[in-house]
């Protein structure tokens, strides 16, 4: 009984804050126009969440086009396909890897950052102070965030999957003598502008929205003190992800069909 | 100056970022032929399609001129229907066309290849492919050739 | 001045709130005259921040009216609530400066948010305001670089960068230096006569309190159990008051926790 209880109050508290984040997403997009009319504030958290986070995406997305390089020639060389190694570095991609990996390293990097940012900001009493000084929060300090989130992600991810490519390029045609010629048709040839590209950039858009939602929210919400901030970036971490996750799977089955 | 170079390297991000996505659009992206070009629309009817799947490439002489739109199953000749997109600027294929489900390898993907004939009409949209050669069945082939062994 | 009749600045009438079942405040009645220091004192944990609060409108009472400068201050109509929390200055505890911009850019921000005032006048405005917590050669240091008593200084010259009517203190002397400590109790009542403001100080320090307050409000458990100058409060009878203002650990208010008879509990029979 004591089980079914906890269960019970579990699934009306996770209720609670879903309905909670609902409202603050609608607060947010409300005051979205700040951004337009003040772009200063948009162009400081586009460097605090886009530019600083283009090192790692970098990195990775390298890493990750170099190991698809090499797994995907040594599977498919057993049957005779390495020609379509271009193809395959580029459609993982384009279609899952860049959005996915992108937009899980952006909750790490970035969204951790600005869940500790605004819980710093909460417990030290600023957001308060901002709200005493006429200031609504809302509009100076989250909206352009969020704003600043959602454009920097689908960025990212596109550098990401280049750089991926010339990764997956440098392993496959430097390294293991896949002709150069082949691997760029293969991928030309394949690819499809609609299919993959557009539907890769929808990805992670919606990823975007949803990490710098989740980290907003926690930030905004969390217990104003230490502990409670620590939790909260632990929260964004790890529902971030999993939403990513999530919405990776209903969004590839919407698009390509389950 | 501060600012300033908070602006610049937003802005540097920016336009790396929009470039990363033209060159995925323009570069890997095949923009034109099937996707948002014109098609019209041919059926076949094959008696086996094996591993044909939509989406396979539809080739002329090795040279891809659309894809496979939708297979189905005619309810009363038992027979696949393919239903293929051809490039609009492929719109002079006799209708004496004759497709075959081709293998790319010997185990690789399958698709359709297209066979001009020397008709002077040309296929348009909705026009039926009459002349078809079904997909080599490797297990009906080993099948046959273990029958062919034994009545010998 | 002082007539009887003259209608205060800020008044509270029947202010009932509760953040759980218990009720933090049954019908409160609060009045802030013109010109005047008025300090609210109370115990920890009494709802003297809470009672902040409501004045700028963070938080809505479940019943009662809150009326500032001749206007009631409605929380759900927020257009009408931001004019109003212009002509208000709050200073906190944590004195909540913005921790990435400079001690300048912090006064600066609610001119730059509020005004379009040009870059010269601004920057005098800022020095002026900074220029009376003593802080003008301070400036261009950042908020870490601060330490506890500087960074109430910045941020009651931030409070008072618009040229409130009303500022409010939430517990101005907590965690000051003796020197701070002198520093602060002498620009709050600076300040308060000098601009013509109007002052509510909530703290927990007794002399403190005492020496700046014109007028005082004791606040217990839920209701106010004291008010009035500070020498009639001093002279007074009632034990809560007493107890407060000599700062005698038991009392009306007591020492322990309610809790089982002790040795019950030793004992073991009420586990």
């Amino acid at each position: 009984m004591n089980a079914l209880q906890r269960l019970g109050r579990l699934g009306i508290e996770a209720t609670l804050a879903l309905g909670a984040a609902g409202i603050f997403f609608l607060r947010v997009v409300e005051q979205l126009w700040i951004v337009v009319r003040r772009p200063a504030l948009l162009v400081q958290q586009l460097f605090s969440v886009g530019v600083l986070t283009v090192i790692i995406i970098v990195l990775a997305g390298l890493f990750v086009g170099m190991v698809l390089g090499l797994q995907g020639y040594n599977t498919l060389v057993d049957f005779g396909a390495e020609s379509s190694l271009g193809l395959v570095v580029a459609l993982f991609l384009t279609r899952e890897l860049g959005p996915v990996l992108t937009a899980l390293l952006f909750t790490g990097r970035a969204g951790s950052a600005l869940t500790a940012e605004i819980g710093l900001m909460k417990t030290t009493e600023q957001l308060a102070a901002l709200e005493m000084m006429a200031v609504n929060p809302m509009q100076r300090v989250i909206a352009p965030r969020f704003a600043a989130g959602a454009i920097a992600v689908p960025l990212l991810a596109a550098m990401f999957s280049v750089v991926g490519i010339f990764g997956g390029y440098l392993i496959g045609v430097e390294l293991l003598g896949v002709d150069a010629g082949v691997f760029w048709s293969s991928m030309r040839e394949g690819m499809d502008f609609k299919e993959d590209i557009v539907n890769g950039v929808i990805k992670s858009v919606v990823f975007g929205l949803c990490v710098t939602w989740i980290a907003l929210f926690q930030g905004y919400t969390c217990v104003p003190n230490a502990a409670g901030i620590s939790r909260a970036t632990t929260r964004t971490v790890v529902t971030g992800s999993l939403s990513i996750l999530g919405i990776d799977y209903v969004l590839t089955a919407l698009m390509f069909g389950a | 100056m501060n600012s300033k170079i908070l602006e610049l390297a937003v802005g540097v991000f920016l336009l790396a970022g929009i470039l990363a996505l033209g060159y995925l659009a323009l570069s890997v992206g095949n923009m034109g032929v099937t996707a948002s070009g014109e098609t019209y629309r041919v059926t076949a009817r094959f008696d086996n399609i094996g591993g044909l799947a939509v989406k396979a490439p539809v080739t002329v002489a090795g040279v891809r001129v659309g894809r496979v739109s939708e297979i189905t199953v005619d309810r009363e000749l038992y027979s696949a229907v393919v239903s293929m997109d051809i490039d609009a600027s492929y719109d002079n294929l006799p209708t004496d066309t004759s497709a075959s489900i081709l293998t790319s390898g010997l185990l690789g993907a399958q698709y359709v290849g297209l066979q001009p004939g020397g008709e002077i009409e040309y296929l348009a949209d909705g026009d039926r492919i009459e002349l078809t050669q079904s997909a080599v069945v490797l297990e009906n082939l080993i099948g046959q050739l273990l029958f062919s062994k034994t009545s010998e | 001045m002082n007539d009887a009749d003259e209608t205060p600045l800020l008044q509270l009438r029947g202010i009932d709130f509760s953040f759980t079942a218990r009720p933090l405040f049954e019908g409160l009645d609060i009045k802030v005259r013109r010109g005047q220091v008025t300090a609210i004192m109370g115990p920890s944990g009494c709802g003297k921040s809470t009672l902040l609060s409501l004045i700028g409108g963070r938080l809505r009472p479940a019943a009662g009216s809150i009326h500032f400068d001749g206007e009631e201050l409605r929380p759900s109509n927020r257009q009408s609530l931001y004019r109003m929390r212009r002509k208000m200055g709050m200073l906190f505890q944590s004195s909540a400066l913005l921790t990435d911009l400079s001690v300048f850019e912090n006064v600066a921000f609610p001119l730059r948010e509020h005004t379009a005032l040009p870059e010269e006048i601004l920057a005098m405005v800022v020095l002026m305001k900074l220029q009376m917590v003593g802080l003008r050669g301070a400036a261009s240091l950042m908020p870490a670089e601060l330490s506890g008593g500087m960074a109430r200084r910045v941020a009651l010259a931030r409070s008072i960068a618009l040229d409130p009517v009303l500022v409010m203190y939430d517990e101005p002397f907590t965690g000051l230096d003796p020197i701070s400590m002198g520093v602060v109790v002498k620009l709050i009542r600076e300040l308060n006569d000098a601009l013509g403001m109007t002052s509510v100080v909530v703290t927990h320090d007794v002399a403190e309190g005492c020496s700046i307050a014109d007028y005082v409000y004791i606040l217990g458990k839920g209701t106010m159990i004291g008010e009035g100058t500070v020498e009639e409060l001093q002279s007074s009878e009632d034990p809560r008051v007493r107890q407060f203002m000599d700062g005698l650990p038991d009392g009306p208010v007591a020492y322990h926790y309610p809790a089982a008879p002790f040795a019950d509990q030793l004992l073991g029979s009420d586990r």
